[in-house]
This record gives structure tokens, C-alpha cells and sequence, in this order.
């Protein structure tokens, strides 16, 4: 299992070394390849044509206080994730909704979440947030405080 | 034709929790369905980041009342491996005991709703019935139906001894007999099948595109399976079968669960015989060391994930929670292309829905 | 004297016949398949008169359960408008009495009586079919 999964890094680093800035090991069989933000869209692309490392479990994103850090998790026996960074003021990204049709849900929750922005995600409408939600707070940034509960009845 | 909306609103006799739809319909047939969740969202995730990990086992639980055991299971594992602790065999079995045990209950409440859902009462009234030999196990063991609270980080706090252990085994036996009666009454009934036929089909392909996990990949010929292809807990010990089915409907979902039943009922007897004898928990400590760790297990319906990432001190910096449901939810639109506003409730309920868990 | 015979005889079928809707206002399901449970053969409550209905029109109690997210606030709102007179509210689990487990959050409105006035507390998490029904038989005495 994990042999398969070194096999494939093996290869990406030997045909684009520049993608790949950092791997590492976690407990529980899974490996972290730390890439640019701008190459996401690329890798997977290449991941669907040239691997079986086509189903992607979810997209993370957490605020870590500096940046926020997004995480794609794929899976094929063994875990791979694409861990990427991006600033906190106006973070964006490419969307892979055209590779992969099933990520516009987790995009969208990313957003809703974190504030990041999806270039030409066709499917923006609210999903968790409440509809009198309007971005005024993010609730998985580290900035935001609890909101006041408006008084009901 | 004129066109015109219907809303499947967030109060409907055939949704258990809240969900909205409006459908456009011309003439009998739905053209197009619009679907909005968010009713349930607790915003458990930015609730975890304030409590510590052993209240978070607490609020886990919470996500969903149906597979509460998974969501914990899972967390604890992912907080186990990051404090390097292994939780001994007996542990491991009771703990895999509970999540089949879960397992036969999720599916024969799904195959009641659904029977209750196409018109079937007698399928709901008569698999309701049975479940709640599988209630009584559950409670017998740790004194909840719904939430049992078995899992601590570092093993389970229940225990069977060996009086409880033949009873058990004798009430497992005679509820697949049950279930094997309620297949051949599903198998038989015409009209149930000619509901549930080449309803809600879905190919292997939309399946791969939507990412799509659990019995609806299953029934579509994907064969995935975390029990099998990762295995957690007491799984690399027992022998089971992964079923698929290739006709990706409504009917094969419906085999493939009552199927999947009597597998897991077949591994719970091979548990109660194979119990190891030891302890069933290891002490663990309050804070857990610095890291990250995601940690995949099989629920009922589906794979679900847990990233989680440690920064040292009592309370996680971040838990994501990844559900089945939630995919699942994204291929409904498809599903619902084409049908007969009378199928719709068929297709809605043949997927499972879990909303509380798709929400969080 | 037969206003006060008629009253007699709404009172006796309103107590004998309560009609119950269902609402799932943010719960996290627990509660709602006991609820599911008393319809079944073990604690079959058409014994009691109570059938589960679909429409608020048709219903004289409204079982609710599960915190009030900011979502599912005016929906709940409508549905307590939309049933007739006399209505009766009912809320099943700790999340539904006072947010429960939830509490603090900030999609979380708090219990359902922040939202609609409430006649009945049944707390547990989840609450056992049985306490329901004891509950229910309490509420019916009173009518």
C-alpha cells in the first residue's frame, strides 16, 4: 500500500521536481506533500490521468493565526493530501470542480468557513450558512468572535 | 407545457429531518430540483476548538444520533494515534462489536423508512420491531439506546461477561433469522420492486465524479469498503465479504443493505466467540502532543473522515469532519432527473440521508 | 347547560384523539427516531389516540426536538402559526429544552422556546420512548 503511494510521488518528483516543496509521514498510513497553490490544479489533473488517486475524500481548510492552509485528500488504499498555503487577507484559489464535479460542495463549505475564494465556481449559493448570512463573519477564522444572539420571540 | 414548482419543505412527512427542495415539474415529471441544507448546522466544528478532547468525545457523539458510535470510534483513533497509545484487543473487539452492531440497526431503520415511505407500513412496523433486539444488546451493554458513550480515548468503558455473552448470542441468532424473512418478503413483493426498479440509478462513473462513498457506490459496482481497505479496530481478524451489485438502482441498494445486515451479523456472532480476554482501556493523557492525523473508518454510509491537529494543549486546533451524506446529497439533482413526482419519495429515501451529519 | 355538555364532549375527544406533527428543528436525529419509535409494535402509541400526522393543519400537538439553528427559525415560526387552535407545544430532548451539547454556538438560537412559547419539557439525550409517553399522558390530563 504504501509502496504504491511513494511510487507515485517517486514519479511526480522525477517529471516536475518543482512541484513537490516538502513530504511528510503521518500516523495511520497517509503522506502530506506540501505544494503551491497555483500548482493544485495541475497536480490533480495529473494525479486523475496518470494514477488511480481519483477519489478525493474532502478539502480542509484551517486558520492557523498567519495563514490558512488547505488540505485535498484523496484516497486509493492509502491517503494522499495536497497541503497548500495562502495569505489571509483575500485568499483564493482555482476551482478543480471541472476535473472533479463532487468538489464543489466541499469548495463551497471552504468558503463559507474560511472566506476562500473559488475562481469560477459555478455553484456559489449558500449551503451551511443560514440565508440572512451575508459573509459578516467566518466562523472558522481565528479572528472571529462569538457573534451577539439577537433576542428572540 | 406549463411548468410549475413544487416545495419539499423543510417540515414533510417523508424527510425525518429538515431539507428543502423545490422541484420543477411539467406535467407528472421533474425537470429540474433545487436542493438547500443548512437547517442542522450546529457549527460543531467551531465548537470543538473551545472544549477539550475528552468533552469532544462527548459532542461527537452528537453529530448524529444514528451512527453515534462511528463518529466517536473515529476521533478517538485519531487522538489515540497522536498520543501513541494502542488500545488492547479486548478493547478493539468490543469496540468493533458496537459498530456492527450499529450497522444492522442503521440499515434496518433506513429499510423501514423507506418501505414506510413507498406505502409498504407492514416492512416498517415488522423491521422497527426487529431492530429493537438490536436496541436491547445496545443498552444491555451500556445503558443507552442511541447514544451509548462506549468509547473513551484509549479503549471502551463496557465490558460482557460470559452469561451475557450466550445470551447475546441467542438473540443475534434468531434476529437473522428475521432478517432473512424480511429479504424474502422484499424479494417476492411485486410491487415493491416495480417501485424501486430503474428508479434513482446511478452509473459508475457519476459515482467516481460525485465521489460518492458506501452502499450507494456499492450498489453501483465500486467496490470500496474502509473495513476492508484500511482496516481499524478488530477488522483484520474477522472474515467478511464486501458486496456489490451492478444494477445501481433503488432495488440494489435495497438488496445490498439487508445483505449487508446479515454480514454484520455474521461478524457480531464471530466477535462473541473470538473475544480475547484482557483489559478493555488503557489511561490516556490530558494533553495531546503537537500534530496532525486524519483517520478514515467505514459508517453506514460510507467512509467517513477526521483530520485532526494537535497544538499541545487540552482543546484541537482543528477537527474536520468529513461525512458520507454529504456526497451523497450532490448526486440527488441527477437522481431526481426524469422521475414521476410519485417516485420522488423513493429516490429521496433510497439514499440514506443523514442531514444532521451532512450539516454538522 | 349545552355549551357546558358540548365543551364536555371537545374536551373528552381533543383528549382521547391528539393528533401529533413532527418537527426537526436542528437535532442531531437522536430524538426523532424514538419519537419514530413510538409508532412501532414495542410502544405503539395509537393506543393512546395519537396518530402522526403531515400537514400543521391536521395536528393538535407539535413534538419538537433539536436546538433552533438560525435557519430553521421562521420555518418553525410558520408551522406554529400554521396550526389551529387549541395547540399545544411539546419539546422531546436536552437540545430542544435549552440548546444542550450545543449551547455557544453561533448558529444555535438556544432552546425552542426562544422561538415559540412551549407547554411541555421532556429533557434526555436522547429521551427514551418511554419517558415520551409518560409525558404525552401527563399533557393529556390537562387538556
Amino acid at each position: 500500500m504504501m509502496k504504491e503511494v511513494r511510487a507515485v510521488i517517486e514519479k511526480m518528483k522525477a517529471l516536475y521536481p518543482n512541484w513537490i516543496q516538502d513530504i511528510r509521514e503521518l500516523p495511520l498510513q497517509d503522506i502530506v506533500i506540501r505544494v503551491a497553490a497555483a500548482d493544485v490544479h495541475e497536480i490533480t489533473d495529473w494525479l486523475l490521468k496518470n494514477s488511480n488517486y481519483y477519489h478525493l475524500s474532502t478539502i480542509t481548510g484551517l486558520d492557523n493565526g498567519e495563514q490558512i492552509e488547505i488540505y485535498y485528500h484523496f484516497w486509493d488504499g492509502n491517503g494522499l493530501s495536497l497541503h497548500t498555503m495562502l495569505p489571509r487577507e483575500l485568499p483564493s484559489m482555482n476551482t478543480i470542480t471541472d476535473l472533479i464535479p463532487g468538489a464543489s460542495f466541499y469548495e463551497r463549505e471552504v468558503f463559507e468557513m474560511l472566506g476562500v475564494k473559488f475562481e469560477d465556481l459555478d455553484d456559489s449559493r449558500r449551503l451551511l450558512m443560514a440565508d440572512d448570512w451575508d459573509g459578516q463573519y467566518f466562523p472558522l477564522r481565528s479572528d472571529t468572535k462569538d457573534s451577539p444572539k439577537e433576542e428572540q420571540k | 407545457m406549463t411548468r410549475f414548482k413544487v416545495p419539499i419543505g423543510p417540515q414533510h412527512s417523508l424527510l425525518k429531518e429538515p431539507l428543502s427542495f423545490l422541484l420543477t415539474l411539467e406535467g407528472e415529471k421533474v425537470v429540474e430540483s433545487v436542493l438547500r441544507m443548512g437547517y442542522v448546522h450546529r457549527g460543531i466544528e467551531r465548537l470543538s476548538q473551545t472544549r477539550s478532547y475528552i468533552q469532544n468525545v462527548h459532542l461527537f457523539e452528537r453529530v448524529c444520533g444514528i451512527c453515534s458510535h462511528i463518529h466517536t470510534t473515529t476521533f478517538c483513533m485519531g487522538v489515540e494515534a497522536l498520543s501513541g497509545i494502542t488500545v488492547p484487543p479486548r478493547g478493539q473487539y468490543l469496540r468493533t462489536f458496537f459498530c456492527e452492531l450499529e450497522r444492522i440497526h442503521s440499515h434496518l431503520l433506513w429499510l423501514g423508512v423507506l418501505a414506510k415511505n413507498t406505502g409498504f407500513d407492514t416492512i416498517f412496523m415488522f423491521s422497527w420491531r426487529d431492530r429493537e433486539i438490536v436496541m436491547d444488546l445496545m443498552e444491555e451493554l451500556s445503558g443507552g439506546r442511541v447514544s451509548h458513550a462506549a468509547n473513551v480515548i484509549g479503549g471502551v468503558r463496557v465490558d460482557i461477561n460470559d452469561s451475557q455473552r450466550k445470551r447475546m448470542t441467542q438473540n443475534l441468532k434468531s434476529l437473522s433469522q428475521k432478517i432473512d424473512s424480511l429479504q424474502g418478503v422484499v424479494e417476492h413483493e411485486t410491487s415493491f420492486q416495480v417501485r424501486t426498479r430503474n428508479v434513482g440509478t446511478l452509473t459508475a462513473r457519476q459515482i467516481r465524479q460525485y465521489c460518492v462513498v458506501g452502499p450507494i457506490a456499492r450498489a453501483s459496482n465500486v467496490d470500496v469498503d474502509m473495513r476492508r481497505d484500511a482496516p481499524y479496530g478488530a477488522y483484520d481478524k474477522l472474515a467478511f465479504s464486501v458486496i456489490t451489485r451492478p444494477e445501481g438502482d433503488v432495488w440494489a441498494r435495497t438488496m445490498l443493505r439487508i445483505q449487508e445486515a446479515q454480514e454484520s451479523l455474521k461478524m457480531c456472532l464471530q466477535i462473541l466467540d473470538e473475544l480475547p480476554p484482557g483489559d478493555v482501556a488503557v489511561p490516556a493523557k490530558r494533553r495531546v502532543p503537537p500534530g496532525e492525523v486524519i483517520c478514515r473508518t467505514e459508517a453506514p454510509r460510507g467512509e467517513l473522515l477526521y483530520y485532526i491537529r494537535s497544538d499541545g494543549s487540552e482543546n484541537p486546533a482543528r477537527v474536520k469532519v468529513r461525512t458520507p451524506t454529504l456526497t451523497a446529497l450532490a448526486t440527488l439533482p441527477d437522481q431526481l432527473g426524469n422521475v414521476n413526482m410519485a417516485d420522488v419519495s423513493v429516490v429521496v429515501s433510497g439514499v440514506d440521508l443523514c442531514i444532521a451529519c451532512a450539516d454538522r | 347547560m349545552s355549551a357546558t355538555v358540548l365543551e364536555k364532549v371537545l374536551r373528552w375527544a381533543r383528549r382521547k384523539s391528539p393528533w401529533i406533527l413532527h418537527f426537526n428543528s436542528g437535532g442531531c436525529n437522536g430524538c426523532d427516531i424514538e419519537i419514530l419509535d413510538l409508532l412501532t409494535p414495542r410502544y405503539d402509541v395509537e393506543r393512546l389516540g395519537i396518530l402522526q400526522e403531515s400537514v400543521p393543519r391536521h395536528a393538535d400537538i407539535l413534538l419538537c426536538t433539536g436546538p433552533v439553528t438560525r435557519q430553521s427559525r421562521d420555518r418553525l415560526r410558520q408551522i406554529y402559526n400554521q396550526i389551529p387552535e387549541p395547540k399545544w407545544v411539546v419539546v422531546v430532548g436536552s437540545c430542544g429544552c435549552s440548546g444542550g451539547v450545543f449551547q455557544g454556538s453561533e448558529n444555535v438560537m438556544g432552546g425552542v422556546d426562544q422561538v415559540i412559547p412551549v407547554d411541555l419539557y421532556i429533557p434526555g439525550c436522547p429521551c427514551r420512548p418511554e419517558i415520551i409517553i409518560e409525558g404525552l399522558s401527563k399533557l393529556l390530563e390537562k387538556i
